[in-house]
């Protein structure tokens, strides 16, 4: 299988695409779940996040939505479509071979994915 | 300086680095909603709104390489190819024009001006943006149904059609079904997230155009309005922007559109005009109604691959001196003067033209961009296919025009001002908004999420995607 070779900066495409599977949220709300569920290993800017964001829009693996929070302000919402979903299936697979590939040459040649 | 003046020279700074403008707005609201959600959870930790505000801009990292970066990805879409093919087609319009007018129907005038209108008109569209019918899509629909009920109380009859006839000027009413497909779109937009209500609404909102169509009377213009209008809603139903179910919402039109469908067959069965176009389609030699069909099939199987073809001694000289030449039959003289390759070459034109087109229309993520271009572009593509068919001989509906082509002021003028509506969906589709919830199917009271299993005792909805 082709691994992508920026993997470790690509992952962060996988992780947006992976909270957007569980539910529709809006930037902030990923930033915060992304970084609770890493227990704060993942920091993500939203410097960094938006434009990610923004390109997967373009190319169709999210859609957004305006919606109206008990403030007034307006929350842009994304949400994963079934070509999103392809993709994240798709990424999972290439950090599996990556991570295994990976594990086999940390542990001198035993590779946890076939244990 | 004030903390909410901060957050806006933030956004203005992260603006300023994108060169699209139209996005800027869009982009602003975003990151400034952002900033303040940040803010907020700060000041709930106990910080001071100044320090809250400056800590959460902090943390949305440098403007200007969040600018450059969002630069990469807004970037207005100008379709130079299907700019370049529309001007082609004009131009091909205005030589057809030309020669109708001195060649083939002498003598006559051949006025340019008409194409300069048009290119405007096409220009004024492009420029002035579609999302400007976004705002007012309600008013669009009742305006040209206002119009239609006016042009038909106002209109004479002549050769059993509706023209509206206004010093010295007639313009046929046929050319309505031109415009009804795009305001019935913006009909279906405002009827998004309305459920099978929506729907229902939307059967309704059709009948109207359908009468007015049926009482000018044009059975193409009924047809491709009808078929539009089917493909449009289902369109909708399919991308879920009713919120109903997608079987649900097709069962809603595509049963009723059955039982019209069916209908509309035994009518045409005991319609005597009908029956006749059918005959004479069929049998046009043993029909004395036949001679148009026969002409036009003659000049065709007589037209050489390059050049001028032959034409049988008993349609004498200039058979393309006959005005229906320059209106419903421009490429069956083209192809007669120039050749196969004349007609083959237009053809390919509007096949690319279309091809891109749709590829175009299925990139469209708002429900007002797809809506518009959509309609646009199977009007555009009905059009076309209708009068190549009918050029060929083998029509059984009268053609509308051979859109930006064939010679017709009003068709040529409400095309070009469509083609370039269509085009501005492309270059700015991507930054439109409209407030539409993408559909979920209702799932199982037992959702895990956030690492939690949660069993929802009170059977509220809860929903999963497909």
């Amino acid at each position: 299988m082709a691994i992508d070779k920026s993997l470790l900066t690509g992952s962060t495409t996988t992780l947006i695409l992976k909270l957007l599977e569980e539910k529709d949220m809006y930037g902030y709300q990923m930033i915060e779940t992304l970084a609770r569920k890493s227990d704060e290993t993942f920091k993500l800017k939203a410097g960094t996040l938006y434009p990610i964001l923004h390109g997967l829009e373009n190319d169709g693996m999210v859609e957004s939505y305006d919606e109206k929070t008990d403030g007034a302000r307006i929350r842009k919402y994304y949400h994963i479509t079934s070509k999103g979903r392809k993709l994240l299936q798709e990424k999972k697979q290439e950090w599996a071979a990556y991570t295994s590939a990976v594990n086999k040459v940390l542990n001198g040649g035993v590779s946890y994915a076939a244990v | 300086m004030q903390p909410f003046e901060e957050i806006k020279k933030y956004s203005k700074t992260v603006c300023e680095q994108i060169r699209w403008k139209k996005a800027h707005s869009m982009i602003a609201e975003e990151i400034e909603n952002h900033i303040c959600d940040q803010r907020d959870a700060y000041i709930s930790e106990g910080e001071e709104e100044e320090t809250a505000t400056r800590n959460a801009i902090t943390q949305m990292g440098d403007a200007v390489t969040v600018g450059m970066e969002l630069d990469k990805t807004h970037k207005s879409k100008p379709q130079w190819v299907l700019i370049s093919l529309t001007i082609i087609l004009m131009l091909i319009g205005a030589g057809v024009s030309y020669l109708t007018n001195t060649f083939w129907n002498s003598p006559g005038s051949f006025h340019i001006f008409p194409f300069i209108v048009a290119l405007a008109a096409f220009l004024i569209t492009y420029f002035l943006d579609f999302s400007v019918l976004g705002k007012y899509p309600k008013q669009c629909y009742l305006l040209t149904l206002v119009i239609g009920m006016l042009g038909l109380m106002l209109s004479s009859q002549i050769n059993g059609r509706a023209w509206f006839v206004w010093a010295g000027n007639s313009v046929s009413l046929a050319y309505l079904s031109l415009l009804f497909p795009l305001t019935y779109s913006l009909f279906i937009y405002t009827m998004r997230n309305k459920g099978a209500r929506g729907i229902i609404f939307c059967g309704i909102a059709y009948i109207p155009y359908a009468i007015i169509l049926l009482l000018i009377p044009t059975a193409t213009g009924f047809v491709l309005y009808t078929l539009t209008a089917l493909i449009l809603l289902c369109a909708a139903i399919a991308r879920g922007w009713f919120g109903v179910s997608k079987k649900l919402g097709m069962l809603f039109v595509l049963f009723p559109a059955g039982c019209a469908a069916a209908l509309s067959c035994v009518w045409c069965v005991f319609n005597a005009y009908r029956i006749s176009r059918i005959s004479i389609l069929l049998h046009p030699y043993s029909d004395p109604k036949g001679y148009q069909t026969i002409l036009i099939r003659e000049l065709m199987s007589n037209a050489a691959f390059t050049g001028k073809g032959t034409i049988p001694q008993k349609y004498g000289e200039n058979p393309l001196s006959m005005s229906f030449f320059g209106t419903d039959f421009a490429l069956t003289a083209l192809t007669h003067h120039y050749g196969w390759i004349a007609f083959l070459g237009v053809v390919m034109i509007f096949t690319v033209f279309s091809i891109l087109g749709f590829h175009y229309v299925s990139k469209q993520r708002s429900v007002l961009g797809l809506m518009v271009s959509l309609s646009i572009l199977l009007t555009f593509v009905m059009q076309a296919a209708i009068y190549i068919i009918d050029n060929l001989g083998y029509g059984l509906l009268s053609a509308l025009s051979l859109p930006l082509v064939s010679y017709g002021k009003a068709a040529l003028l409400i095309n070009s001002g469509l083609i370039g509506f269509m085009l501005s969906v492309f270059r700015t589709g991507d930054i439109v908004k409209d407030g539409y919830k993408p559909y979920k199917k209702p799932g199982s009271f037992i959702v895990y999420e956030d690492g939690k299993l949660i069993i929802d005792l009170t059977m509220r909805k809860t929903y999963k995607e497909n």
